[in-house]
């Protein structure tokens, strides 16, 4: 049984002249990270609003075929329910702060507060994930007067204490520094060991490359391309449907038009370091 | 999941109270001779319906007592400008410039009446602002109390209300399609923006 | 460094090492509405002045005196005189004491003044008590105790927190407007066209945020069925307060039927 699937999913916004999301067919599996992609405006946002049950019941409109997550159709989950198996961060940092709280420690417990969890199991919880995050030094802030990356961090945190199977995270570093996004991304990397499911929207094309197993990319609401992260990558023709491409897949392909290709397509910095080390080593052997 | 929206209506009435002040703040720092302070009221009412609209203007009134005790004894006003904001919304007022202006003449009419019987029965008359003053000088040139009352209180709020109103019609104008789907009055605006 | 010591404050319940202070939030309101109904009772300004000082007296009793006093005076010394004024000058009366043109001063107006003046000073001193020894998150907490649903809470809250916000929002907004060469300054019809484009952007930004703010909340499980547990608490309240504010209460009940008597 497939964790999330969709099958023949179209979803049309109220008022909209055209589809946002057009016949869309996929099932993820379980533990694997999933990278989306594509063009700003083709449904990326609109695919995360689906697969967190926002669709149609926030947003309106007429949603046709039928979305399972973990086998029980979305329009069947209870919203406490599926707010404990989905979590979900966005690109805002200042809109995912609830703003009632006083201290970060009380930020990140909101949720399961809301999901009724005794007191001690809070505590527990959310230190754990204090540690997890290395923010140990936020905890006794006020959440109101934090830096964008800070909030983003705190965010994530009061999502990961809910413990849910599946992230689904909407670009969440848009709107931060270097600093700000490594930090996240050494989160994400934390998640994806945990085997969390992840469905992650970014356009930042490097990090997909090192942290996707999959991609998604998604063009005028169509699934246009799906399949193992390398292979998508391979596919340099994706440049002319506005997708971006790691420098080094384009080098990789540059290589192999040369005649000279890699023994493995390489797309992140480090397998393309290890292929020139290889054939430098096999230059030098010959 | 059918209260969704419900939610949405949870977090807008806090912004409704918080432009309130803002509202009320920038008339001063424009020195403007308007309070401007209700203009959050009126817009989540007549957005989000009588209900939020109450709500906006019972949180207004108990936050705004902590700086201007006073407005404590008016809190009737202050719900009932946003109950008349979302009723008269629904009835298609604020969709037009001349059918808002008379949305606000007719809250500025009300609730200067009532404005009025509360100066009246807890105040002597006076109003406890600026009215008070003006109350107080048609008292002091001989006209009575109870016509005093009713002068001062009616006049300030009509001329406060219309332009309040218009500066909510303003800002409905600018609120996407897309948001007024999710609220309980949008078709009422959706309906009419599409002619 | 994780902070034990912080972290163990939320595992015993709120308490300050004052008296008054740890009262529950909705018996303090109940004591001070209780003390300020008496001035109605009465119509004795020399009551209302007696009660105010009893507020004053109360602040110094939960160690606030200080945060007290400067609103107390700020808000006390403008509107107590307001009410007296315009009473003492305009309220038509029989026993003139001055008069000339629309100023007319008669005892009774006096008399009315002072009453309105020091009854006015009794509810500045229960409003200003009331934010000098309540955290709003206390009295949320009690009133959800008392089976008020969080949704009110998360508004109470939440447009404390807005007003903050916003009001930051308007002063950077103000500057830029004023950068830009948005006339600020100038005649009435300059400074009215002026207002719109500075609370525009504020109120729109804000209602679209609202929009994700659902969004983030839901995935909090913000619209669970489920009743939610509270992290932070406040100790149940101890019989002997529930005595001390019954007490209270009948003293206070006692003395306005005595007032009403006499």
């Amino acid at each position: 049984m497939s964790y999330i699937e969709l099958k023949n999913v179209s979803y049309r916004y109220p008022l909209a002249e055209t589809d946002a999301l057009k016949n869309i067919n996929y099932a993820f599996e379980e533990g694997k990270l999933y990278g989306i992609i594509g063009e700003n405006g083709g449904g990326k946002t609109t695919f995360c609003d689906l697969i967190k049950g926002l669709i149609p019941s926030f947003y309106g409109g007429d949603l046709t075929g039928e979305v399972f997550i973990k086998g029980k159709e979305i329009r069947e989950w209870e919203s406490s329910a599926l707010a404990s198996t989905i979590g979900y961060i966005f690109q805002n940092p200042f809109t995912q702060i609830s703003g009632i709280k006083e201290t970060v420690f009380e930020e990140i417990a909101l949720g399961l507060e809301n999901l009724g969890v005794e007191r001690e199991e809070i505590i527990d919880r959310v230190t754990s994930v204090v540690r997890q995050l290395k923010i140990e030094h936020l905890i006794k802030n006020n959440p109101n007067k934090l830096s964008g990356g800070q909030r983003q961090r705190v965010a994530f945190a009061s999502i990961i204490a809910m413990e849910t199977d599946i992230l689904v995270i909407d670009e969440p570093t848009s709107q931060l520094d270097p600093k700000g996004t490594s930090d996240i991304f050494e989160i994400i990397h934390l998640l994806k060991e945990q085997g969390k499911t992840i469905l992650l929207v970014e356009h930042k094309i490097d990090l997909i490359a090192e942290y996707a197993d999959e991609v998604l990319v998604i063009k005028q609401g169509e699934l246009i391309t799906n399949g193992k992260t390398s292979d998508v990558f391979s596919n340099v023709n994706l440049l002319n449907e506005g997708v971006n491409i790691p420098q080094i897949a384009l080098l990789s392909n540059d290589m192999k038009e040369q005649g000279k290709p890699f023994d493995t397509f390489a797309i992140t910095r480090s397998q393309a370091r290890e292929q020139i080390l290889k054939k430098g080593s096999e230059k030098i052997c010959h | 999941m059918k209260n969704r929206n419900m939610g949405l209506l949870i977090f807008l009435i806090p912004i409704g109270v918080a432009v309130n002040f803002v509202g009320g703040q920038i008339a001063v720092l424009l020195k403007l001779p308007l309070f401007l302070d209700t203009i959050g009221t009126f817009t989540i009412g007549a957005i989000a319906g009588p209900f939020a609209g109450i709500l906006v203007g019972l949180l207004t009134c108990l936050s705004i007592s902590i700086t201007n005790p006073q407005s404590l004894f008016y809190v009737i006003n202050f719900m009932l400008m946003g109950l008349l904001a979302g009723y008269l919304a629904k009835k298609g007022f604020f969709t037009t410039v001349p059918k808002t202006i008379g949305a606000g003449a007719i809250m500025g009419l009300i609730v200067g009446i009532s404005g009025s019987l509360i100066s009246y029965f807890l105040f002597n008359g006076f109003g406890v602002s600026g009215t008070g003053v003006l109350g107080g000088i048609l008292m002091g040139s001989g006209v009575p109390v109870w016509a005093s009352a009713f002068i001062s209180n009616m006049s300030v709020d009509i001329i406060d209300k219309v332009p309040t109103a218009l500066v909510a019609y303003l800002i409905i104008r600018n609120i996407p399609q897309k948001t007024f789907v999710k609220l309980p009055n949008g078709n009422v605006f959706l309906n009419a923006y599409k002619k | 460094m994780m902070d034990e010591t912080f972290i163990n404050s939320y595992r015993s319940p709120q308490l300050s090492k004052n008296w008054l202070l740890n009262l529950n939030p909705l018996n303090k309101i109940n004591i001070y509405i209780a003390l300020g109904l008496i001035t109605l009772f009465f119509q004795h300004w020399q009551v209302n002045v007696v009660i105010t000082l009893v507020f004053i007296l109360l602040a110094v009793a939960a160690g606030r005196f200080k945060s007290f006093i400067s609103p107390f005076l700020k808000l006390g010394l403008v509107i107590g005189p307001f009410f007296f004024i315009v009473r003492a000058i305009f309220w038509p009366g029989e026993n003139m004491i001055f008069n000339y043109g629309i100023i007319n001063i008669t005892q009774e107006g006096i008399d009315l003044g002072i009453q309105y003046a020091t009854i006015m000073l009794v509810v500045c001193g229960i409003l200003v008590l009331c934010t000098v020894t309540i955290k709003a998150e206390d009295l949320t907490y009690s009133l959800e105790k008392i089976g008020v649903p969080h949704n009110i809470s998360f508004m109470i809250l939440s447009s404390l927190q807005l007003i903050i916000d916003l009001k930051d929002k308007t002063n950077v907004i103000m500057d830029s407007q004023r950068s830009r060469g948005i006339e600020t300054e100038g005649n009435v019809f300059v400074r009215i066209k002026a207002f719109v484009p500075v609370l525009s952007p504020l109120f729109l930004g804000a209602i679209s945020g609202a929009e994700e703010k659902t969004i983030a909340m839901d995935a909090r499980a913000f619209s669970s069925a489920n009743p939610n547990t509270h992290l932070r608490f406040l100790r149940p309240t101890p019989a002997l307060e529930k005595i001390l504010v019954i007490l209270v209460d009948i003293l206070i009940l006692g003395l306005i039927i005595l007032g009403v008597v006499l």
